[in-house]
């Protein structure tokens, strides 16, 4: 508050910018309001208007011949076009003032000799121009000179009135920028209807304002007198003049993010608690300080001079409230038409430039001004001249608001031309550039329809989706809705009419969820999203969203206008994410909430064939979204590059498609990055790292090809993209290889190959056995880099899956069959496993089969007998023959007669021998259970909907197969020996049990 | 209607058909009242088992030869749980340790320490111990053999435990030195042949001496296999013609096939195929040791002296790698193609030699 009335001149420049702001909003239509502002106030004394009026009537009749010579005199002294001293004369104005207080007091002695002509001729153009102030706008340009002119014809009248004339002047000058609403003309009418205004402070600026050149000691005494006022002032101020008056934005929460404010002076309708409460609820931040971090200073009534001049100095935009609300509603998108946004932002960038401008231009502007003032001595008339001038200057200075206002109008409109020129390459990166950074996926998010990658097509997914979806209450939403049939999940031309969900499925993105939620744009429908973020347990899913789905949308009455509706769909994102404890049985309210479902829903997931999806897909029209093709994501992608200036080459992106296996998310993400390295670095070649399949893997370390390139950590590499699985696949496959080496070496190199497959596989038993796992470096060495180099060509032949897995598994069961079988008849013989798989098990085979086929039904005794002999179970007879069947060999029991081999069974079963063992369950159930489990599966999908609780179904389980169990020792008796037949029964009886 | 090798086993020592000087030692031991642990071990088919059950009876009369299955379950410390048959009578139990793979141990721990801790019930019975019958021995752990060594000292009175092992070479020499070895040698071809004419004596059939020798012969010493082989013959044709094809084991007959490959045709594709082989062997469960020694020895029966020695130690390599490692297949092939490989240079040079 220390600082004296020259702070009041700076802030001129400022204001005019803001000015220029508020001729936008001007231009928007909103109500103007007037500013409550010093000099409105102060002429309220008759005396004051009566001065002015006359003054202005004078300055009207010889304001013509004033401004030429005027125009003439800045002409000879500065060679300066007249639209650059147009646009800094209010810099122009402060400069003189605030850099050479001691070259005013020649000024001011000077006219002391012709004061009362002066006066007079000040006070008739004072007149005339307020006759003339709404289209004279030239006169404005020099009031400068005319100000200071009649300030200090005033300083000598020592009239009271006069000095009252003055003060308004200045005010007039100084408040006049602050005021931007405020057309002139209105002043005089205005000041007269509001008199609340503290009157007490402003004679007293006007005071220094006459003395502080007299003698130093005074004017410290003054200033300090000066600065108490201001106290005084800002202690007495009055709230916001209008309050509550305005209606406060309500904006998005988020839409002034990482903005920082500043107030000075009192608002016009918001009290200091409310604008901080304002500016903090929509994501801003409001500081007391001024620093460079402040963004906007917001400038009310009484704005504190040594925060506007800081600002000022760190070019900090000028707010009024009026633009506050104004930059809530732009910024949360409430005032739509992107023009205005637009607008908006061009003056902000047009008031950087400027005030960059006018910085780059003071110096020479002061230079001006001292020159005016060593010339202002040349002559007197001519100093006269410029005194008024500078007077007429100090008080027009509103008058140039107008045309300079208009300037700037005009320059945002060409500048808005250019951007509307600009618009189709850049309009959103404009935005982006001056907020936070905005990542390219969401940038380049498709906006319509017509822009979504690969779905263009008549029969694309997008357009069925359409289809679907527009016909969705015809289908369902009617109480006479037609009969629909499913379709078999085979025909290819369905519209999905009978079903009421949707599933769109593929991988990761190709636009899945961008399709469903513009296609619903696009229909007008309202979205509820749920994904995988929210919970969407069976027991929320039914509170939240079953609700949700019977009530009707609001958001339409609130944002167009229109009438609530029932339109809205259900987006059900990620569903195969809804899995594990949170998300327990969501899935099965699903697919109720479908079944009962008033509006369409969608689902999307990526993996289709997950077991929690097949039920799922049953209830929803299948969409199968697939990878778009390579030429319709370059187009899209170029585009992207043109509009984000990244120049890139073709190779390069197709590269950079392919690596990233046509995801077009990771593509942006690619290209974005692709974008940020350019900038630092050459361009390098995008390097592919996409995952390996074992198949590929197996490929690679027998191609020669790939040999010349890579390292032998590279190939080492190779092993390690599934070190268990690999060397299964290297010994698969080696054999197909053809080594690019002279024929006659090619066995050696085969043995050796295979020789370091067989080191690989003891060092892998080595490493298994004993957790020594630093030993996989050697075997990626013996069981891959060896066996590659020695057959370095290429394979010939498909890449086969390991066979050795199912080789193992099936030697796991025979050896279980032969303990069985030793087990059973380890009464009678004496050899154990080994043994008897070498030895017994021909001859028993013929000593059971030979009887049947060479006697038919007579040797059924015959066989019997033995099997009995040996405590064998009519099993233990398929086991027999299947353990000694070799390939290339007639199965013996081929030859016996169905007929003879149904009596078998029944002798046997009839005969019903003791045995030494119990019977084991467990053998039969695992039997039954395997045999079971292709029908199981099948009814899987059934019991999925049927049973709530895992649990429940697990336990159901188990008690089926006990059943079966049972059952099929009650079955065998009955049942005639063809197993098969015994089989189908089990499966039978096991359903039944299940139900 | 058995099979005429089980039908006609001996039941008793006395009534053993050969090494009749250890059947004497034998009964002189249990008539003795008590006896050591004893380890029986020899080839397969030698007669061991049959040894072991006269051994068992002449210490408890008939009544070991009621005999009953029984299904013990127990976990490991693991929690896994596992099964195990035993076949018992009231005097012993008959216990094979290796059905359970690795956990034999606990095997060994439990179920052997608790029969050998419970004393006989029947106090006026013959004898005041068990007998334990461990089969397979071989096979045992090393982790089992040693829980066993314990077990067998410190439950001595309550119990005798009879190893039966093919080899001695698996044991532990702490075990060994506790148990009284009886090696039950294979019959030689003679006592086979005696044998064959025996049983055909007490089936009623005639037997050329020959055949009978050739059927020994074919038999590889192997009592068990020559008394099938034989009922085998019968089956297909009686009255026997020296000149009659006896039937081998398929596996054999596969086994042979297999080697008739690689020998007539060293190439890429015949390892490929004779792979499929190899897999249809493993998977049969023919065991790997078989394998290669029959393999072996149908390979080198045309080779040069030089090359067969060559070959054998490849092979106890490979064998020896096989032993160490886990998928036989694996060390099968590099066999196989290093055979291949030693074979086409062999006979190329011959061929070089010859023009």
């Amino acid at each position: 508050m220390s600082k004296d009335i020259r702070s009041f001149f700076k802030v001129l420049p400022t204001n005019n910018k803001t000015k220029s702001t508020s001729s936008n909003t001007i231009k928007n239509k909103r109500p103007v309001i007037v500013d409550s502002s010093d000099e409105d106030i102060i002429p309220d004394t008759p005396k004051q208007e009566k001065v002015a009026n006359r003054t202005k009537k004078r300055r009207l009749q010889c304001s013509d011949s004033d401004n030429e010579q005027n125009v003439l005199l800045k002409k000879k002294i500065i060679s300066q076009s007249k639209d650059l001293t147009n646009q800094l004369r209010p810099v122009d104005i402060s400069s003189t003032f605030s850099n050479t207080p001691i070259k005013q007091s020649p000024v001011v002695y000077k006219p002391l000799q012709e004061k009362p002509q002066e006066e007079k001729k000040i006070v008739k153009r004072k007149k005339k121009e307020k006759v003339n102030s709404k289209n004279n706008t030239e006169l404005g340009i020099h009031n400068d000179a005319n100000f200071e002119q009649s300030l200090l014809d005033l300083d000598e009248d020592f009239l009271i009135a006069n000095v009252d004339a003055l003060d308004k002047s200045i005010n007039d000058a100084l408040n006049g920028t602050n005021d931007k609403a405020v057309p002139d003309t209105l002043i005089g009418s205005k000041a007269q209807e509001i008199k609340e205004t503290p009157k007490s402070s402003t004679p007293k600026p006007k005071k220094i304002e006459e003395h502080h050149d007299v003698d130093p000691d005074q004017e410290r005494y003054e200033r300090k007198i000066q600065s108490y006022a201001l106290y005084q002032k800002y202690l007495n101020r009055s709230g916001p003049a209008h309050h509550g008056s305005k209606e406060i934005p309500k904006g998005t929460p988020d839409c002034l993010n990482g903005l920082c404010f500043l107030r000075t002076g009192v608002l016009d309708s918001l009290e200091n608690d409310e604008f901080v409460s304002l500016v903090k609820d929509h994501g801003g931040r409001v500081v007391n300080g001024v620093s460079k971090k402040v963004n906007y200073v917001v400038v009310g009534e009484d704005p504190g001079p040594a925060k506007l001049e800081k600002a000022k100095n760190y070019g900090i935009n000028m707010l009024t409230e009026d633009e506050l609300l104004d930059l809530i509603r732009v910024k949360s998108g409430l005032i739509k038409p992107p023009l205005q946004e637009n607008t908006h932002l061009k003056t902000n960038s047009v008031e950087n430039s400027k005030s960059t401008d006018s910085n780059r231009h003071t110096p020479l502007v002061i230079k001006e001004s001292e020159h005016s003032n060593t010339s202002q001595k040349l002559t007197d008339s001519d100093s006269k001249h410029k005194v008024s001038n500078s007077k007429n200057e100090k008080k027009e200075t509103k008058p140039i608001f107008k045309p300079q206002s208009n300037k700037t109008v005009n320059a945002t409109k060409t500048v808005e031309q250019k951007v509307l020129r600009q618009e189709p390459k850049s309009s959103q990166l404009l935005e982006v550039k001056k907020d936070v950074y905005v990542p390219w996926t969401e940038k380049h998010k498709p906006q319509s329809i017509k822009s979504i990658i690969g779905q263009q097509t008549e029969k694309s997914n997008m357009n069925r989706l359409i289809v679907w979806l527009q016909n969705w209450y015809t289908n369902h939403g009617s109480k006479n809705k037609p009969k629909l049939i499913k379709p078999s999940p085979w025909s290819k031309n369905d519209d999905g009419a009978y079903f009421k969900a949707a599933l769109l499925s593929g991988p990761p993105g190709i636009g899945k969820t961008t399709t469903a939620t513009l296609v619903a744009k696009e229909l007008g429908f309202d979205v509820v999203e749920f994904n995988a973020s929210d919970t969407r347990s069976k027991k929320l899913l039914h509170e939240e969203v079953s609700q949700l789905l019977t009530t009707t949308s609001l958001a339409g009455y609130f944002t167009g206008g229109s009438a609530p509706t029932k339109k809205h769909v259900l987006l059900m994102d990620e569903v195969d994410g809804m899995a594990g404890n949170e998300d327990r049985g969501g899935i099965q309210e699903l697919i109720s909430l479908i079944k009962n479902s008033n509006i369409p829903v969608i689902c999307m997931c990526n993996d289709r064939n997950h077991p929690k999806i097949r039920s799922l897909s049953n209830y929803c029209f299948d969409l199968r979204f697939s990878r778009p093709r390579m030429e319709q994501i370059k187009g899209a992608m170029m585009s992207v590059c043109f509009k984000e200036g990244v120049k890139i080459n073709s190779e390069a992106l197709s590269e950079i498609i392919t690596s990233a296996g046509m995801d077009v998310r990771q593509i942006l993400t690619h290209l974005s990055l692709w974008s940020a390295e350019k900038e630092t670095s050459d361009i390098k070649k995008p390097k592919k790292d996409s995952p390996l399949g074992p198949w590929e893997v197996c490929r690679l370390v027998f191609s020669a090809e790939n040999h010349k390139t890579s390292t032998i950590s590279d190939q080492e590499k190779l092993f390690f993209y599934d070190y268990s699985l690999a060397p299964l696949f290297v010994h698969e496959n080696y054999l197909k290889v053809l080594p690019h080496a002279p024929k006659n070496e090619h066995l050696e190199r085969f043995s050796a190959a295979a020789n370091c497959i067989s080191l690989g596989d003891i060092v892998d038993t080595q490493i298994r056995r004993n957790n020594n796992w630093s030993l996989l470096n050697m075997e990626a060495m013996c069981s891959s880099v060896l066996p590659g180099s020695y057959l370095s060509g290429h394979v010939n032949a498909q890449i086969d899956f390991p066979n050795w897995l199912g080789k193992n598994s099936k030697r796991g069961k025979f050896v279980r069959l032969l303990g069985e079988l030793q087990a059973h008849m380890r009464t009678s013989i004496s050899g154990n496993r080994n043994e008897l798989n070498l030895d017994y098990l021909s001859s028993l085979r013929s000593s059971l089969v030979n009887p049947l086929i060479k006697k038919g039904a007579g040797g059924v005794d015959d066989s019997v007998s033995v099997m009995h002999n040996y405590n064998l179970l009519r099993e233990d007879l398929d086991s027999i023959l299947e353990l000694a069947q070799w390939p290339k060999q007639k199965d013996p029991m081929n030859m016996v007669d169905s007929k003879v081999k149904a009596a078998f069974t029944r002798s046997f079963n009839k005969a019903n021998a003791k045995l030494p063992y119990a019977v084991q369950a467990a053998v039969t159930k695992k039997r039954n259970a395997v045999n079971n489990e292709d029908g199981y599966d099948l009814s899987e999908e059934e019991e999925e909907e049927m049973e709530d609780d895992k649990d429940i179904s697990k336990d159901a389980m188990i008690k089926t197969k006990k059943t079966t169990a049972r059952s099929t020792k009650k079955d065998e008796p009955s049942t005639s020996g063809n197993k098969r037949a015994t089989k189908a029964s089990n499966a039978r009886t096991s359903k039944k049990a299940k139900k | 209607m058995s099979l005429w090798v089980d039908k006609y086993r001996p039941k008793d020592l006395s009534k053993l058909d050969y090494h009749k000087e250890q059947a004497e030692n034998l009964k002189k031991l249990t008539q003795r009242g008590d006896f050591p642990h004893l380890l029986i071990y020899g080839p397969s088919g030698a007669g061991k088992k049959t040894r072991i059950m006269c051994i068992l009876k002449d210490l408890y009369g008939c009544g070991v030869e009621r005999l009953r299955m029984e299904q013990l379950n127990f976990t490991t410390p693991s929690k896994k749980k596992l099964e195990i048959m035993t076949v018992s009578s009231n005097y012993h139990i008959e216990i094979n340790p290796s059905d359970v793979g690795m956990y034999d141990r606990i095997v060994v721990m439990d179920l052997i320490k608790n029969v050998a801790q419970t004393q006989q019930l029947d106090v006026n019975g013959q004898r005041e111990f068990k007998v334990i019958v461990l089969t397979d021995v071989d096979n045992l752990t090393r982790d089992a053999q040693h829980a066993l060594r314990r077990t067998m000292e410190k439950y001595i009175t309550n119990c005798r435990l009879i190893l039966c092992a093919n080899s001695t070479s698996r044991l532990t020499p702490a075990i060994r030195s506790r148990c009284l070895g009886i090696r039950v040698p294979a019959p030689t071809i003679t006592e086979i042949s005696s044998i064959l004419q025996n049983i055909c004596k007490k089936e009623g059939l005639t037997i050329p001496s020959e055949f009978a020798q050739k059927i020994a012969e074919k038999s590889n010493r192997n009592v068990r296999r020559a008394i099938l082989m034989c009922e085998a013959c019968k089956v297909e044709q009686y009255p026997f013609s020296v000149k009659q094809n006896i039937a081998e084991p398929d596996w054999l007959m596969f086994i042979r096939a297999m080697s008739r490959k690689i020998s007539q045709e060293q190439s890429v594709n015949t390892l490929a195929n004779v792979r499929g082989d190899l897999y249809e062997l493993i998977i049969h469960g023919i065991p790997n040791n078989i394998i290669f020694q029959t393999m072996v020895s149908e390979l080198v029966k045309n080779c040069d002296i030089s090359l067969k020695s060559e070959i054998i130690s490849q092979a106890a390599f490979f064998e020896h790698r096989l032993q160490h490692g886990n998928k036989a297949i694996f060390h099968f092939e590099a066999f196989v193609a290093k055979f291949m490989c030693l074979y086409k240079k062999f006979l190329e040079d011959t061929v070089g030699d010859v023009f």
